[in-house]
Parts: structure tokens; sequence; C-alpha cells
């Protein structure tokens, strides 16, 4: 749904204004209702009067916002000349500066250029630039007529967790929260990185690590040949404990 | 609308007054329809003239803040500004 900066009222220009009123029904029960501003007119002359009535309040009405509209233009253009005005006053001296400049007349020395100051801009930026201050009137105006919010805060005393209820409800201060906590925590972690890649405490010596075992020449020659189709007799060597057990054998065997 | 409106005359019947008073209605409503489309346009008008000159007022500011920081540059080149001594 648009949000309307301006509306022009009366939307109906043939309609009767209905006006909050009380109302009695038949069981003597009083109620508000709306009820029409005056009596519905009885004849097309009248209608046609009441319809012309409305129409001067909606020009009357399209006056106001029109004012409104450019009243704010002027606000924005008196800014900027503002600033065109000063802007043009800094060209103008930096042009004589300029001009008398004299690389004959002026030393310089070396060492004065090292000992300058930092350069500090003095631009100012724009912050919050979506905040109630800057609010235009119409918006204001709009949001003047919305209903407020339900008084959820009156039961802050019954919460168990200290947050405030209406919170829940609406919060203008959430994205800016949201912001925030996303600033800092970038923050952290750049302050977290500066600190890790510092020489790390200790001994200074680097464990040895076990080299991992890897195919040897040998085995890849055999690999490669029994993919070109050879058959290799697979030659078994014993492990000395088994050399041991077959040399205790043999000897028995001659005992 | 008074001046616009239908008077019954004595020597026409009903039906003629009848008739009159709806001649004179269609008249009406086509004038209050007139002031409506132009109250319309004019707000159109409005419209597109403010978001227009919204949009022409961000280019120059836009242009004026380029400027201002090329003359900032500029001036803290020019001045020979304070030193640490």
């Amino acid at each position: 749904m648009p949000l309307l900066k301006r509306v022009i009222q009366p939307s109906y220009v043939s309609r009767v204004p209905l006006v909050p009123e009380w109302v009695r029904d038949e069981s003597g029960h009083v109620f508000p209702a709306l009820m029409p501003a005056t009596e519905p007119p009885q004849d097309l002359e009248a209608f046609t009067n009441l319809s012309l009535s409305n129409l001067i309040s909606q020009l009357s009405s399209l006056s106001k916002h029109a004012e409104d509209l450019f009243g704010e233009m002027i606000a924005d253009s008196t800014a900027i000349m503002e600033r065109t005005i000063s802007l043009q006053g800094r060209v103008d001296k930096l042009a004589v500066k300029v001009k008398n400049l004299d690389s004959n007349v002026e030393e310089v020395s070396l060492q004065d250029i090292h000992m300058r100051k930092a350069f500090k801009s003095s631009m100012l930026f724009d912050q919050q630039v979506v905040s109630r201050d800057t609010i235009p009137a119409a918006m204001l105006d709009i949001y003047n007529h919305c209903d407020q919010p339900p008084p959820l805060d009156e039961l802050n005393p019954y919460r168990d967790d200290g947050k405030d209820g209406l919170k829940f409800y609406t919060d203008p201060a959430y994205f800016f929260n949201l912001w925030r906590d996303e600033i800092t925590k970038e923050t952290e972690q750049i302050k977290d990185n500066k600190k890790k890649p510092g020489k790390p405490k200790g001994d200074g010596r680097k464990k040895n690590k076990i080299r991992q075992a890897n195919t040897t020449r040998i085995d890849k020659h055999k690999q490669q040949a029994i993919e070109k189709g050879e058959h290799i007799h697979g030659v078994h060597y014993k492990t000395p404990a088994q050399v041991c057990v077959s040399v205790i054998a043999a000897e028995t065997e001659l005992l | 609308m008074s001046s616009r409106g239908a008077t019954a005359t004595a020597s026409g019947g009903p039906n003629e007054v009848i008739t009159k008073q709806i001649t004179s209605d269609w008249e009406n409503r086509e004038y209050i329809e007139v002031i409506t489309s132009n109250v319309k346009r004019i707000a159109d008008f409005l419209n597109s003239f403010d978001m227009s000159c919204r949009s022409k007022l961000s280019q120059l500011n836009e242009k004026l803040t380029t400027l201002e920081r090329r003359i900032e540059y500029l001036e803290a080149r020019v001045t020979k500004g304070e030193t640490l001594n």
C-alpha cells in the first residue's frame, strides 16, 4: 500500500460529510456513530450546491498543499544557494592565493614539509537522514493523525525479563540497533585478526612431522608394467622373525 | 447553482418542469466535472513539477558536494598549514 504524503480532502465531493455523534437507540442505549453532518439535500439543485461547496474546500486543500510544496522547495533551494555562495567565496580566495604564489620568493625547507600536521577534513557528513528531525511537515501531519500504539509498556512491571513490552510491538530504533551490532561485531573481528598474526610463544622448535609412506619408484614401474599387460611374479621377502623361525626349523630337522 | 436552476413556469405542465430540472442538472454536473478534472490536472502538474525539481536539486546538491571536496583538497595543497614545531 503506497504511503500518501499529501491527501486532498474531501475526497468525495457529492457526499454529505459524516461526523461522529452520540445516538440513542430504541432501548435507550447511547452509543457513538457516524451520522451525516446535515440533512441530505432533497432536490437536485441542493445537491449541486453541496458538490460545488465541497469542490471549493477541495481547491483550498489543494492550494494549502501547493503552498507547503513550494515552501519545501524554497527551503531546499535556499540552502543550496547559501552553499554555492560560500563555495564561490572560497574559490575566489583560492584564486588570489594561487596568483600570489611564487616559488622564487618562498623558500620551502625539506624539514618543514615533513613536520607538517596531518590534514583533517572539515566536511560534515549527513547522519541519521531519516530521523524525526528531518521529517517533512506533510509527513509529520500524516504521522500525527495515526493511531497510537497500544499501551503495552504499562505491563512492564509484570515482565520477568526486564524488557520493554512496547518494543515487541513497535521499535523505531530496531534498524539502528541492528546496524550498530553489526558494526561492533566487525570492529571486534578486526581487532582479533590484528592480535592473531603475532609469533607463537614457545621454545621455537618445530615438531617433526612423520612422513607419510609414498609409493616408491619401483612400485610405480611395477604398476606401469602391469598396466601394459606384463605378468610379474611377486617376490615375497621374509621378515627377520620369519627368517629366524625357518632357520630354527631347518636346524631341528638336521638334528 | 441557483442561477442555473430550473424554475417551473406557470404555463408548462409537470413533465416540462421535470425535464427542465433534469436538463439543468446535467449542465451543472458537466460544470462540476470540468472543475474536478481541472483539480486533478493541477494536482498531476504539481506532483510532476515537484518530482522534477527534486531530482534537479539533488543533482545540484551532488555536484556541490563534489566541488566542495575538490576545493578543500586544493586549499589543503596550497595552504602551508601548521607544523608540528
